[in-house]
């Protein structure tokens, strides 16, 4: 009986903190396919006058674009959203 | 305030005024006075082999003690600069994004803006980061669209900054998430541009700086160096000098007086022929040693 309460017990912890994680994970992407749509917003169709710097970042960001593309496709909003965080440039 | 006393100079002016003699002259001039000075052309029609009379190219070339010139391409700075991003890329990208992002790579050489930005790259790295002169004289000014981007903290710092806020938090979390965060480069990168562009705006609006305008007493250069006047001002940039070359009467003098109110001026008469080396330049020198 004790041994199953503790395997309950460790159940709802990791239930619980892996859900956490998750959100914290969840919210790092959010911002981070915010700053990808700043500097990739040529492709989708705004001018970006920094684009001569910005290029600097793609070696280092290139791999999650496919990712972000995806998720892009998936949202309603995504040039107000970001507008709403950064702002234009 | 002597003109030796500047330790940046910038000169703007259209096209043929004499911005590229003018720069030598000053060059030569700062020379004489002991300081270990640097003569750079940003200009596509490269003149001071010319003024010169003598080869210089990419490498600061000693014209005579204390004086070196160099000529910079910021056309050649933008494709190097590319180039490198590119083989960054090609190290460090998987093979299904390499070719889209090469392709965004190279556009980046045509996006607006791309030139005046490799030219303030050029500005930063010769009178900033890789400073080895006392005195550098540019003989072009950063464009009025150059200096807006440099000296408008909204345009360019407010936005690297909020760039700069959420790769942090992005990091932030994904560490809370208990994820290992490294050293970033895209947070370096970002850092870094936001310093230099912050640098460049202080060389820029530095008492020391000197930002001058070359005129001939003809109509176009005229009302071209007052749109300058205009651009530079409404960035928060004062033209502290104007220097009316090629002028060979009173009245041109006085166009000039009156067309440039309250703007110190220097005179240059009109020469026969252009002055072509040392010699030459030092005529222009003696017109040079005025206090504003």
């Amino acid at each position: 009986m004790k041994e199953w309460l503790k395997a309950v017990k460790l159940f709802f912890r990791g239930a619980v903190s892996d859900s956490a994680t998750d959100k914290l994970e969840y919210k790092a992407a959010v911002l981070n396919d915010t700053l990808l749509t700043v500097v990739l917003s040529e492709r989708l169709g705004i001018p970006n006058p920094m684009a001569y710097y910005t290029v600097e970042l793609l070696p280092y960001i290139g791999n999650e674009i496919p990712g972000w593309e995806r998720r892009m496709a998936d949202r309603e909003s995504v040039i107000s959203r970001v507008m709403g965080e950064v702002g234009e440039p | 305030m002597k003109l030796t006393e500047f330790k940046t100079v910038f000169l703007s002016g259209k096209g043929g005024v004499g911005k590229s003699t003018v720069s030598s002259a000053l060059g030569l001039y700062f020379a004489e006075m002991g300081f270990r000075t640097l003569v750079v052309s940003l200009d596509p029609a490269h003149s001071l082999s010319l003024t010169f009379d003598t080869e210089i190219g990419e490498k600061p070339k000693e014209i005579t003690q204390n004086l070196f010139a160099v000529e910079i391409s910021p056309e050649k700075e933008a494709k190097r600069y590319l180039n490198r991003v590119k083989r960054e890329a090609r190290e460090l990208l998987s093979p299904v994004v390499i070719g889209e992002i090469e392709k965004q790579i190279e556009l980046a050489y045509y996006s607006p803006g791309a030139l005046e930005l490799a030219t303030a790259d050029v500005i930063y790295r010769v009178a900033i980061s890789e400073r080895k002169f006392e005195r550098v004289i540019f003989d072009t000014a950063p464009s009025g669209y150059t200096v807006r981007m440099l000296t408008s903290p909204e345009l360019t710092e407010e936005w690297f900054k909020r760039l700069i806020a959420l790769r942090k938090e992005a990091l932030k979390y994904k560490k809370m998430a208990g994820e290992k965060v490294e050293e970033d480069p895209v947070l370096r990168i970002l850092e870094r541009r936001l310093r230099e562009v912050r640098e460049l705006r202080h060389l820029l609006l530095s008492p020391e700086t000197l930002i001058g305008i070359v005129v001939n007493p003809q109509t176009l250069p005229v009302e071209i160096g007052k749109r300058t006047v205009g651009e530079l001002s409404a960035a928060g940039i004062e033209v502290k000098l104007i220097v009316g070359n090629k002028i060979s009467s009173e009245e041109e003098k006085k166009l000039i007086e009156r067309e440039f109110p309250q703007i110190p001026k220097i005179f240059i008469p009109a020469k026969k022929e252009e002055p072509k080396g040392v010699e030459k330049l030092e005529e222009i020198v003696k017109h040079l040693k005025v206090e504003l």
